[in-house]
């Protein structure tokens, strides 16, 4: 999904550094392979439910921001102890940025710079597929993943492996997974062609802590390295002594480290209802801080079959240490990038799910009941503590939507 | 203290905090594995198994909704592992 705001590709184009030659990431690849011999002979975790899901999301914001996505997913069992899933989504994009013009200062852009912005309708469109496969070795599960994203200025492959041990009588889950993105950057206001690589390694314990209660806590670790600099986006130096105004092209660290710590808990509060509460930290060594808590009320209506869920999430971040409100001259660092920012935000949904069959009687029944609708609605306001590059604005307003099928096979 | 010492401090001290962070995940982890903590009895789970129960039940929908904070805020991750204590996940 190319958005303004994207992290693109890195400094000058060196700099990188592949997975192999970071000593913490082997690190912690070496955790996690002693992870999995450790858990090996511990009991049974369970597969994926035979299900296709279609759904349909869109996103619009007050930034000019217009997104659709439609997405189907297949998952299926082929024998008790395998399931494989496939995926395949579109991301249709306007964005009144990417119609803007912009000839950026040639002393910090390479070679020879084309004008920016869209055509008419449509600025962007990205599609993804992915394939995932599932299997039961000595009652613990196994899974591994390959995803392909493509679009006119961004590709990208990810391979992903994970498995889940349960224990003690399946009260205790454990899940780690670790996966690998290859992305490409090749900017059409540019004529290079620049590579990122991303390696991520998680873990989640999940716990049963009582009869009406389950609570997961999650570590989080990702390692960035290339291209992180998203081109598109312009820095305007005002030089006040001759009254100009000079375009200068961001500068971002060609590395970033990114780790995060997160816990939930979950609870049955009487016989349709539960209540979840989240709390996630996390930092990074571009100095991005942030705090962010959730809380969830899911709720059965007239049946166990209809669900309402209704949510809340405040968040708040402080700023990159290369990140400044305004700059007076050229900085070996420099970005405009509203992500980097200080500021806050906050998100409310409300969500439902229900038997299709109530709505279309014409819909097949199966003895689990049939398809079931499921739709989402999301309002999110965010503040940055600068104007927005493009927008000249602090706060965004946005609204997401969606409107979907899950068929059990 | 220059600004380059400052940040070389900062990442020291963020290191043995990660290392921290590690270790104390890693002992839980331990600890579960070999003798696990078997709070609740298969026949007490049927609250467990309600479908609002589990976390990310529905992993689409909250893949979308990750997909955009990713575009729209500075962090990212640890934001919770599809999984219900039932093993049912």
């Amino acid at each position: 999904m190319s958005l303004p705001g994207r992290n693109g590709t890195g400094r000058n184009g060196t700099g990188r550094h592949g997975t192999g030659r970071n000593p913490r990431v082997r690190d912690l690849l070496q955790i996690a392979w002693t992870a999995l011999f450790i858990c090996a002979p511990l009991s049974a975790g369970e597969l994926p439910p035979d299900e296709i899901q279609v759904q349909l999301n869109g996103y619009t914001d007050d930034y000019g921001l217009g997104v659709w996505m439609p997405v189907v997913s297949v998952s299926k069992r082929l024998s008790p102890s395998t399931s494989v899933d496939a995926r395949a989504l579109v991301d249709a994009i306007t964005s009144a940025s990417m119609k803007s013009r912009f000839e950026v200062d040639g002393i910090t852009s390479a070679t020879h710079t084309e004008h920016g912005g869209g055509h008419g309708g449509l600025d962007e469109l990205r599609t993804e597929v992915g394939v995932g496969a599932r299997h039961r070795v000595r009652n613990q599960t196994i899974g591994v993943d390959l995803l392909h994203s493509g679009e006119h200025d961004y590709a990208s492959t990810t391979l992903a492996l994970g498995a889940t041990h349960p224990f003690a009588e399946q009260n205790t889950e454990l899940q780690w997974s670790i996966l690998h993105s290859w992305d490409q950057v090749y900017p059409t206001i540019r004529t290079w062609r620049r590579a990122k690589d991303v390696t991520t390694l998680s873990a989640a314990l999940t716990q049963t802590l009582h009869p009406r209660a389950i609570g997961q806590v999650e570590v989080w670790y990702s390692d960035l390295s290339g291209m992180l600099t998203d081109v598109y986006q312009v820095v305007t130096i005002v030089d006040p002594q001759r009254r100009e105004a000079r375009l200068y092209e961001p500068r971002h660290p060609g590395r970033r480290e990114r780790k995060a710590i997160g816990s939930r808990l979950n609870v049955k509060v009487s016989a349709s209802s539960a209540v979840q509460l989240g709390y996630r930290h996390y930092w990074d060594d571009w100095e991005v801080r942030s705090e962010t808590i959730h809380g969830l009320l899911r709720r059965h209506l007239l049946s166990d079959r209809m669900t309402v869920e209704l949510g809340v999430r405040a968040y708040t971040q402080s700023r990159a240490f290369f990140f400044q409100p305004a700059y007076s001259e050229p900085q070996p660092l420099m970005s405009v990038d509203s992500k980097l920012d200080s500021g806050h935000s906050m998100e409310y949904e409300i969500q439902t799910e229900v038997p299709a069959r109530w709505l279309c009687r014409w819909l097949a029944t199966s003895p689990d009941g049939g398809p079931r609708l499921t739709t989402h609605v999301r309002y999110y306001r965010r503040h940055t503590s600068t104007p927005d590059w493009h927008s000249r604005r602090q706060d965004l307003d946005a609204v997401l939507f969606g409107l979907g099928l899950r068929w059990a096979l | 203290m220059t600004h380059e010492e400052l940040k070389r401090t900062r990442k020291g001290s963020a290191r043995h905090r990660t290392r921290g962070v590690a270790l104390a995940a890693w002992t839980t982890v331990l600890a579960c594995s070999g003798w696990g903590c078997a709070t609740v009895r298969p026949w007490e789970r049927d609250q467990l198994s309600d479908p609002i129960m589990m976390f990310d039940e529905n992993p689409i929908d909250a893949g979308f909704d990750q997909h955009h904070l990713d575009y729209r805020e500075g962090s990212t991750g640890a934001t919770g592992a599809r999984s219900g204590g039932c093993g049912c996940g």
